[in-house]
C-alpha cells in the first residue's frame, strides 16, 4: 500500500488571546490563543505554505495535488490548480478539490493513496487549509483557528505506511452554510456532539480498528479531529482511553480548531514526535467520517528538518486588540484601493507570478526579474533561459509607506537580493513595522495582493524568516 | 536649419497653482496660454503648432485638449506624456520644431487636474504590472533612496527638512504658489510621516495648475521684446521603470538626472556648474529627491547634498539658487504643468521679473524635471539672457 513520504504544516504568524474576545463582549473566555490568517492570507495561500513545508520547495517527482477545504477562495474554480502551479508541478499532474465536509482532507488522503496504489499517479501531495469565520460572540469564535497541513502520499521511502482505511457517514444537520453565506449556521451543538459527532466518530474508530486487525492497545497515537476541545476529550472517554498521552494534541490551546485542515495538522504533529514502529490512527469528519491507520518506518529518521507544527507554532505575534482580529476576518469594512487586473495578463505571466520564474542571461549570467527579452545587464536580445528564483534572500532596501491604502499601515516595501541571483521588489508581510534592517535574511511567502478584476490576484511577498524548526528522528 | 541655441522664449504664463476646485482643465489652460500670448504680445492666430504635456488620461487626451481651450483649430498639436517630465518634453519638442525652421511661432504648455480624482497622493492604480509592483507609491519610490543614501553618506532626516525650509521660504513670497508660508525645521521634522523618512512637509502637495510658453527663433524674438531668453543647453534621458529590480542601480544618484545634465552641460559648454549656473528650478517632489538631484547636477559633491543644503549653499542668495520659486514643494506637482512652470520661473528670473524672489544678476538658469516612480526620466533645459 501507499504511504506518507513527507509531511508539512502551516500556522499563521498572528495569534489572538481568547481573553481579548471575551473582554470585548463581557463573556467568559477560554484560556489560550487562536491562530489568525493575516489580511493577505486565505486557504490557498496557507495550503501553499503547508505544501511547501512538506516538499521543501522541490516539486520533483510529485505527481498530483489534492486540495481540501471548506473555505476555498472560489465557489466555482479549482484551488488545487493554483497551489499546483505555485509549487511548479508539471501540467500532467492530477489535481482535484475536496470540500464541503470537515472530513474532506482524509477523503483526499484516501483518494490519493488509491490513486498511487492503482498506479494512476506516482505520488499525490495532499494539502488541506482552513480559514473559518465564526459568528461574533459565539463559542465558535473562541474555538476556531486558521491553519494548514500537508502530506505527500506515494510509494517507496515512506516514513509511514498506510495500513488500513475505513469510512462511514451519518446524515444530520450539525453545521452548514448556504451558497453565498460567509458565516456558519449551526443547530444545537450539544445535540450535535452528543448524538452525532461523538458516537459517530467513536463508532467509526472502533469499527476501523476491528477491521484493521490491530489491538487497540497497540495504537501508539490517536489523532482524532474534533469540532471543539470538549468533544475531543469526550471522544477519548467514549473510546475508553485512559492515558491522555495517547491522544494527539488537537491544537485547540494555541491554534484553535482548523476544520478540514485539522486531521492533517494533527497527523503532522504526530509524525514530528513519532518513532519507527509507531502506529498512528488518524480520524476526522463531521458528516462523512474517515479513519486511517499508519505505521511509522525507520525512514522517518532521514526526513529533512522542516518547520511543521512545532516550528510554525514557535514564531508568532499577538494581535493587541479584538478589533484587529475582526478586521482580518473582514467583519469590519476597511479602506481598500481600486485595483486593476487582467485575467489574460495574469495567465500570460503565470510562470513569473505563480512559481516565480525570472530569466537567466546566457551571455552574462545575470539572473533577473521580471522576465524580459533583453538582458538588463548586458542588453543581449533573446539570449536567456527561464530561471526559477530562490524563495529566500537578503534585504537590500526597504521603506515603510503610509500612503498606499492598507487596512493596517504602513505597507512595508522591500528590495531583496535573492539567493542564487535576482533582485526583486515586493511588499513585506508578517513583520512588526519599523523592525526591518538592511542586510537581514528574508524569505518569500505566497499571498493575496488584491482583488482587481473580480478575482484573487496572488503574488509573492517577503517576510522576516519565521524562527523555529525541528530536527527529525 | 537653425541651431537649438537660436530658440527663444518670448512669453510665459501660469495659473495660480493649488486646489483649484473652481477651475477645470479648460479654464486653467486658457488662463495660462492667454497670459503667455499676452506676455509675448502675439495673437492665437499666429501660432503655427502646439505641444501640450499631460500625464493622466483623466486630465485629457490628445492635442485637442489645447485646441478646445484656446481654439487654435487646424494647426498640428501634439500631446506629450512622459511622466512628470511631460510638460518639459512638450517644451523640448516645441524647441526642436522651431530649431528645424518648420515653424516660426509655437506654444508649449502643460496642465493637470489632480484634485478631481481625490486628494490622497497621486493616483497610481493601473500603473505597471497588476501584482508585481503593487504597493509602490510616489513617496516610497523616491523615499527608497534614503536608506541607501543615509548608509553611504550619513544623510539624515534633518538634512531633508532643510530642503523644505528653504523652498517654503522662497515660495512664501510667490503669488502663484500653492503653499505661501514659511515652515520651521521643527515643523518639518515633526510632521506626520507619509513614507519612510518623509513627513507631510517633505512631500509636495496635491495641486492643479497650468503653464505655457511661447517659443520662436531669436531673430524673430527681437521684434517682440528685448529681454527674450534663449536655449543654452538641453539634455533628456530615460532610464527604466524597473530600477528596483536592477542590480546595477544603487539609489545613490538619479541616473537620468546625471545623464541629462551631462548632455545639457556639454551643449552649454558648462564645466563648473555651481559657478556657471545662477539658479535652478530643480525637481523636488520630495525633499530626498532634491538632495540627490543637487549632487547629480554637480552643484555639490556626491553625498554632500544634505550638508550643502543645510549650510545654505542653495538658498536664493547662495552659490546656486535652487528652487527660487518655492519649487514643487510650494507649487505642488500638477504633472503635465510642472516642466513648463519651471520654464516660466527661469524665464522670469532671467528677465529680472521675479518679484520678491529675484536671484540678483541671474544670467544662466536651469529647469530640471525628473519623473516616474523613482528617477525614470529626466529633462534639463538651461536658459540664458546673455545674447
Amino acid at each position: 500500500m501507499a504511504g506518507i513520504i513527507a509531511y508539512g504544516a502551516y500556522i499563521p504568524w498572528l495569534r489572538l488571546e481568547r481573553k481579548l474576545i471575551a473582554e470585548s463582549w463581557g463573556i467568559p473566555g477560554a484560556p489560550g490563543e487562536i491562530a489568525v490568517a493575516n489580511f493577505d492570507e486565505d486557504s490557498v495561500t496557507m495550503g501553499v505554505e503547508a505544501a511547501r513545508d512538506c516538499i521543501q520547495d522541490d516539486p520533483e517527482g510529485v505527481g498530483g495535488l489534492y486540495f481540501a477545504s471548506t473555505t476555498a477562495p472560489y465557489a466555482a474554480k479549482s484551488s488545487a490548480t493554483i497551489v499546483a502551479a505555485v509549487l511548479d508541478l508539471t501540467g500532467e499532474s492530477a489535481t482535484a478539490d475536496f470540500g464541503a465536509s470537515l472530513g474532506s482532507a482524509l477523503a483526499a488522503l484516501i483518494a490519493a493513496s488509491e490513486a498511487v496504489d492503482s498506479g494512476a499517479a506516482s505520488s499525490i501531495l495532499v494539502t488541506a487549509a482552513e480559514c473559518q469565520l465564526a459568528r461574533p460572540k459565539t463559542a465558535d469564535e473562541q474555538t476556531l483557528g486558521d491553519g494548514a497541513g500537508a502530506v505527500l502520499v506515494g510509494k517507496g521511502d515512506a516514513i509511514a505506511e498506510i495500513k488500513g482505511v475505513y469510512s462511514s457517514y451519518d446524515e444530520l444537520m450539525g453545521a452548514w452554510k448556504l451558497p453565498g453565506e460567509r458565516l456558519t449556521r449551526e443547530s444545537n451543538p450539544r445535540w450535535y456532539t452528543a448524538r452525532g459527532f461523538i458516537p459517530d466518530i467513536a463508532g467509526a474508530i472502533k469499527e476501523a480498528v476491528a477491521s484493521f486487525g490491530v489491538a487497540p492497545d497497540d495504537i501508539t497515537k490517536l489523532a482524532v479531529a474534533a469540532p471543539d476541545f470538549r468533544s475531543h476529550q469526550q471522544v477519548a472517554k467514549a473510546l475508553g482511553i485512559k492515558d491522555p498521552a495517547k491522544m494527539q494534541d488537537a491544537l485547540f490551546a494555541f491554534v484553535g480548531g482548523c476544520g478540514a485542515a485539522q486531521p492533517l495538522m494533527m497527523l503532522a504533529g504526530a509524525l514530528e514526535d513519532a518513532s519507527p514502529g509507531d502506529k498512528i490512527l488518524v480520524a476526522g469528519g463531521g458528516d462523512t467520517y474517515d479513519v486511517v491507520l499508519l505505521e511509522v518506518t525507520d525512514k522517518i529518521k532521514k526526513l529533512a528538518p522542516r518547520r511543521g507544527i512545532k516550528g510554525y507554532l514557535a514564531s508568532k505575534s499577538n494581535l493587541d486588540s479584538y478589533a484587529r482580529f475582526l478586521a482580518r476576518k473582514d467583519m469590519v469594512p476597511m479602506e481598500s484601493e481600486e485595483n486593476v487586473s487582467s485575467a489574460i495578463q495574469m495567465w500570460r505571466d503565470r510562470k513569473s507570478v505563480l512559481p516565480l520564474y525570472g530569466k537567466k542571461c546566457e551571455s552574462c549570467s545575470t539572473v533577473y526579474f521580471p522576465p524580459r527579452r533583453v538582458c538588463p545587464n548586458c542588453h543581449e536580445y533573446d539570449m536567456n533561459v527561464d530561471w526559477k528564483l530562490a524563495k529566500k534572500g537578503t534585504l537590500w532596501n526597504s521603506i515603510d509607506d503610509n500612503l498606499a491604502p492598507n487596512p493596517e499601515p504602513p505597507t512595508t516595501l522591500t528590495i531583496t537580493d535573492l539567493d542564487g541571483g535576482g533582485r526583486i521588489f515586493m511588499q513585506m508581510t508578517d513583520r512588526e513595522a519599523g523592525t526591518t534592517e538592511l542586510g537581514m535574511p528574508v524569505e518569500l511567502t505566497f499571498r493575496i495582493i488584491h482583488e482587481g478584476g473580480g478575482f484573487h490576484n496572488y503574488f509573492w511577498k517577503t517576510r522576516p524568516v519565521r524562527e523555529g524548526g525541528m530536527e527529525n528522528g | 536649419m537653425a541651431d537649438l541655441r537660436d530658440v527663444a522664449v518670448i512669453g510665459v504664463g501660469a495659473t495660480k497653482f493649488g486646489e483649484n476646485f473652481d477651475w477645470g482643465v479648460d479654464d486653467m489652460l486658457t488662463m495660462a496660454c492667454f497670459e503667455a500670448m499676452e506676455d509675448a504680445k502675439i495673437e492665437p492666430g499666429q501660432l503655427e503648432a502646439g505641444w501640450i504635456g499631460i500625464q493622466y488620461p483623466f486630465t485629457g487626451f490628445s492635442g485637442a485638449t489645447l485646441s478646445d481651450a484656446i481654439k487654435t483649430y487646424d494647426i498640428p498639436i501634439t500631446h506629450t506624456e512622459n511622466y512628470c517630465v511631460s510638460g518639459l518634453d512638450a517644451f523640448r519638442n516645441a524647441c526642436l520644431a522651431v530649431a528645424s525652421e518648420q515653424f516660426d511661432m509655437v506654444i508649449a504648455c502643460g496642465v493637470e487636474k489632480i484634485t478631481d480624482q481625490g486628494g490622497r497622493g497621486l493616483p497610481t492604480a493601473g500603473f505597471g504590472h497588476p501584482v508585481q509592483m503593487s504597493g509602490l507609491t510616489a513617496p516610497s519610490a523616491f523615499g527608497l533612496a534614503f536608506p541607501r543614501h543615509a548608509l553611504a553618506f550619513g544623510t539624515t532626516k534633518e538634512h531633508l527638512a532643510h530642503v523644505a525650509v528653504k523652498n517654503h521660504f522662497n515660495g512664501a513670497v510667490n503669488p502663484k504658489a500653492h503653499f505661501r508660508r514659511e515652515v520651521t525645521l521643527e515643523q518639518v521634522m515633526k510632521a506626520p510621516i507619509i513614507s519612510g523618512p518623509l513627513g507631510l512637509l517633505d512631500c509636495c502637495p496635491i495641486s492643479d495648475g497650468s503653464a505655457a510658453a511661447i517659443i520662436t527663433r531669436a531673430d524673430i524674438a527681437k521684434k517682440y521684446r528685448d529681454d527674450y531668453v534663449t536655449i543654452k543647453g538641453m539634455g533628456f534621458a530615460t532610464y527604466t521603470n524597473l530600477m528596483m529590480y536592477d542590480k546595477n542601480f544603487d539609489y545613490l544618484a538619479w541616473r537620468p538626472t546625471v545623464k541629462a545634465a551631462e548632455k545639457a552641460y556639454a551643449m552649454a559648454g558648462i564645466t563648473d556648474p555651481p559657478n556657471e549656473v545662477d539658479l535652478a528650478e530643480c525637481h523636488d517632489c520630495f525633499t530626498i529627491t532634491e538632495i540627490l538631484n543637487v549632487e547629480d547636477l554637480g552643484f555639490c559633491k556626491k553625498g554632500d547634498g544634505g550638508p550643502a543644503t543645510a549650510e545654505g549653499r542653495f538658498n536664493i542668495d547662495g552659490q546656486v539658487a535652487v528652487n527660487p520659486s518655492g519649487g514643487l514643494k510650494c507649487f505642488g506637482h500638477p504633472i503635465g504643468a510642472t516642466g513648463v512652470r519651471m520654464i516660466y520661473e527661469v524665464t522670469k528670473q532671467l528677465q529680472g521679473r521675479a518679484d520678491g524672489r529675484q536671484r540678483e544678476g541671474a544670467k544662466v538658469g536651469m529647469a530640471h524635471n525628473l519623473g516616474g516612480l523613482g528617477g525614470v526620466v529626466c529633462g534639463v533645459v538651461i536658459l540664458t539672457n546673455e545674447k
